[in-house]
């Protein structure tokens, strides 16, 4: 089920909320927000609850664990390496045996022999690299002591299970709800009402009416991409570039916007990356949750920039490298870490050149470092990724595609330009629920609504990770 | 005061978000189709009229994607070099030809367009003078006052032959010398958008309840069980049809084709099919599922002797429809866009001979 599809918006989201005010205590609360999660996620398989009840079961009962053992026992040890090892085993068997299958295929295939790899028919559950990083981040915080683990089974499962942030997140931390969860009895519905329906309103504008309306002219561009011109390159990346990021930050926008209606609030994901000025401030901005968990639970444990320069480019790289990897397991995203590695390293080394430029070519520049590396994010292949390059820079002859428009595909790319580049996000935004705010929101829903009982509504890019 | 402001209030917000839906489906509409934002069309039922020259569909008119041209044909206009120099290909037929769930432009006798195109030079057009519901006595009347003053070479046919299973027997609407005015006035074109997806939403099994409701509904009101036999009489009558109509085509100086027609049950065996005929039958109430197969199967074996008899070209996709997985039909009958692709094929393969040769 997706956020912006009828069933949701009119059906489970209604129900939901209902149901969830309705119910006088936390532990009802707990129970009917579990229920919710797993008949959310077991719209597309049922199938994969019995995975996330596994997980949830296994890292619940190495929080006990935790709560039980002292300090410094091996038995405590042993409570963050076994589930750690679990949800990294499903994970990689899910995500990543095929990718590996096919690269020992590959290498030994350059290497002149032909093995008889098989490709194993693997349905990668949706959103599992998102609550494996949940769980990890609550055993690691437990094994810290940073947070205290819950005794309460529904309390736990109602953080993994949230159906606001389950699929694409943000990537929650136990402790950044906490207080939420488990004042969940007693939180306030009028308070949180307004800013949950403003957020969500804004989450479908960016999603429905600018990521979706670019996808129209990015995916036959990308598909076709042997036969577009020059400027039909550039305006596909360009594309890509403001549709990935209002498809993202669309999302993680209505998953704040779900998480007030249900008394949660869900941190910041995205702080207009496009408006950052070097590649430490882009990630500081973009997919926050998970440049926050990287830095936290593998650059940081990795040594961070504490033994000398080597060292820290070194961790830099091999944190980016598996950015890269989380993202998909292909060669094209570890590359797109590798990049963005790469371009952090370079910062470093050249920061007070880069810090002396006028702030409007640093924003400029990170930009165009920012939209070439989405063309790795992006194309299948290398040789479609360096082919859309090859014809960004030769003069090409060809054409420019799209399924609607290139009006509509002009006028959004504009609205997405400014929006992105020199607008407010939805954390920046009042979200008074004045008359005026309740005239345009109603004209924007209107108009989102008008689009998505057209067709299926489409998934959102972050799904596949 | 306050009261009755706080009353107000969700109404024009719901107002508002009324009217919002509207603009945004006819800006919509206009962004994907290029259909006029004015237009009140509703359906694909309104691009139809009967004027002087019979039943056919309306010049220049368009719902959605589907768009009629200045010569009353689905598709692009063709070129006037093309009609007086070129070789113009005639498709007519009922909803499988016009084309109800291809993708744009790949309806099969576009896609047959291409092939011909390919194999034989750009001189060619096939116009798609099919329309949804034109039955074979309407397609005939339509051949000899409508498209004879085009002067095609060929004209390709594609059957339904279900109609002969209709209460009453399939008769040409008689020409009228006053056309209906096109719908003026200004209607909701967002209704159809949620009329379409409260379908789309609603789950098979209960749509599949709905219809086999509706389809006792109606063997009640007839007072009878459905019939399990496909009934001679209306073989025979399909078959009458089809001469005269291979007939009007030679008579207006093209050379026929005629196609059998497929449907998803005849290669094909799951669990879902049973779902499909009824949707089928609910159309054909009178008959069971089973008979209206067995009507298809042979109104087949009579498009096939009509095709001998009467030495026109057959185009069959059958065996190359047949294990094409998943079945290439978006329902019981009509084509997705590899079944179009297929049937094209097919035809192009059939006709090229005839087609290409010098004139």
């Amino acid at each position: 089920m997706l956020f912006n599809s009828l069933e949701f918006i009119f059906a489970f989201l209604p129900l939901a909320y209902i149901v969830f005010w309705l119910l006088p205590n936390a532990k009802g609360r707990y129970i009917w927000l579990t229920i919710t999660g797993y008949v959310f996620y077991g719209w597309w398989d049922p199938r994969f609850c019995l995975l996330m009840a596994f997980s949830t079961l296994v890292s619940y009962l190495a929080g006990r664990g935790m709560l039980h053992y002292a300090k410094g026992t091996r038995e405590r040890k042993l409570c963050l390496v076994v589930p750690i090892s679990v949800d990294l085993a499903l994970l990689g068997f899910f995500k990543y045996t095929n990718f590996g299958l096919d690269t020992v295929r590959a290498v030994a295939s350059i290497a002149g022999f032909e093995l008889a790899v098989p490709h194993l028919n693997i349905i990668l559950p949706i959103g599992i690299s998102f609550y494996t990083f949940h769980t990890i981040s609550y055993i690691v915080d437990s094994y810290r002591g940073t947070i205290k683990p819950t005794k309460n089974l529904w309390e736990f499962a109602t953080y993994v299970s949230l159906f606001s942030q389950l699929v694409a997140g943000p990537i929650v931390r136990f402790r950044q709800i906490e207080q939420d969860l488990e004042a969940i009895g007693t939180s306030d519905r009028a308070r949180w009402f307004g800013r949950g329906v403003s957020f969500f309103c804004i989450g479908l504008i960016e999603k429905v009416l600018v990521a979706d309306t670019l996808a129209a002219m990015v995916d036959p561009s990308f598909a076709h991409w042997r036969e577009l011109s020059t400027g039909g390159a550039w305006i596909a990346v360009l594309g890509y570039t403001f549709q990935l990021l209002f498809d993202f930050s669309g999302y993680s926008t209505m998953a704040v916007g779900l998480g007030f209606l249900f008394g949660i609030r869900i941190p910041q994901n995205f702080n207009s990356p496009y408006q950052a000025l070097n590649p430490s401030d882009f990630w500081e901005r973009w997919h926050i949750s998970l440049s926050s968990c990287l830095r936290d639970y593998l650059y940081i444990p990795l040594g961070g920039n504490r033994f000398g320069t080597f060292n820290t480019y070194r961790n830099l790289m091999f944190t980016m490298l598996f950015g890269g990897l989380w993202h998909g397991a292909s060669w094209t995203f570890v590359f797109w870490g590798f990049y963005h590695g790469a371009l952090l390293c370079t910062y470093r080394i050249f920061k007070s050149t880069w810090d002396s430029m006028p702030r409007i070519a640093q924003r400029g520049l990170m930009f165009f470092f920012a939209m070439t590396g989405w063309v790795f994010f992006r194309a299948t292949t290398f040789e479609e990724s360096l082919g859309i390059l090859h014809r960004m820079y030769t003069p090409t002859t060809g054409t420019v595609f799209s399924d609607t428009s290139m009006v509509v595909v002009a006028c959004t790319m504009l609205i997405a330009a400014t929006w992105s580049l020199a607008g407010r996000n939805a954390f920046q935004m009042a979200h008074e629920w004045t008359w005026r705010r309740q005239v345009a929101l109603a004209c924007a829903f209107g108009a989102v609504l008008a689009l998505i009982v057209t067709a299926r509504p489409s998934p959102f890019l972050y799904f596949q990770f | 005061m306050r009261f009755v402001v706080s009353a107000i209030r969700p109404l024009a917000l719901l107002l508002l978000i009324l009217v919002a839906v509207e603009v945004a489906t006819r800006f919509d509409d206009w962004a994907r189709f290029d259909m006029p934002f004015t237009s009140s069309r509703q359906s694909i039922a309104e691009l139809i009229i009967t004027d002087s020259v019979g039943t056919h569909a309306r010049a220049n008119s368009q719902f959605r994607q589907f768009r009629i041209n200045a010569l009353g044909f689905r598709g692009e206009e063709i070129p006037n070099t093309l009609l007086h120099h070129g070789r113009l290909i005639v498709v007519s037929g009922a909803s499988e030809s016009f084309g109800l769930y291809e993708s744009r432009g790949k309806e099969w006798p576009r896609q047959l367009e291409d092939s011909l195109r390919a194999s034989c030079g750009t001189d060619i057009a096939v116009a798609n003078a099919a329309f949804a519901g034109m039955t074979l006595p309407t397609v005939e009347q339509d051949i000899r006052l409508r498209l004879a003053l085009l002067h095609p070479a060929l004209i390709v046919y594609y059957p339904t032959p279900m109609q002969y299973l209709e209460k009453e027997l399939p008769v040409a609407t008689p020409p009228s010398a006053s056309a209906a005015a096109d719908a003026k006035g200004v209607r909701a074109r967002a209704i159809p958008r949620f009329r379409d997806a409260i379908k789309r939403l609603t789950p098979v099994t209960v749509l599949d309840l709905l219809r086999q409701r509706d389809i006792n509904a109606s063997r009640a009101a007839l007072n009878i069980r459905g019939l399990d036999h496909a009934p001679t009489a209306r073989l025979d009558a399909y078959e009458r049809s089809l001469r005269r109509l291979v007939g009007a085509i030679r008579a207006v100086g093209a050379r026929p084709a005629l196609a059998i027609h497929q449907n998803r049950f005849s290669h094909h065996q799951s669990g879902a099919q049973d779902v499909w005929l009824r949707a089928w039958e609910r159309y054909y109430p009178i008959y069971t599922g089973e008979a209206i197969l067995e009507f298809d199967r042979m109104s087949a074996e009579r498009t096939r002797v009509v095709a001998r008899d009467s030495s026109v070209i057959l185009v069959d996709a059958s065996a190359a429809l047949r294990d094409v997985v998943p079945p290439p039909f978006a329902d019981y009958a009509h084509f997705d866009d590899r079944g179009a692709a297929i049937l094209a094929g097919t035809t192009a393969h059939a006709v090229v001979g005839s087609v290409c040769a010098p004139r």
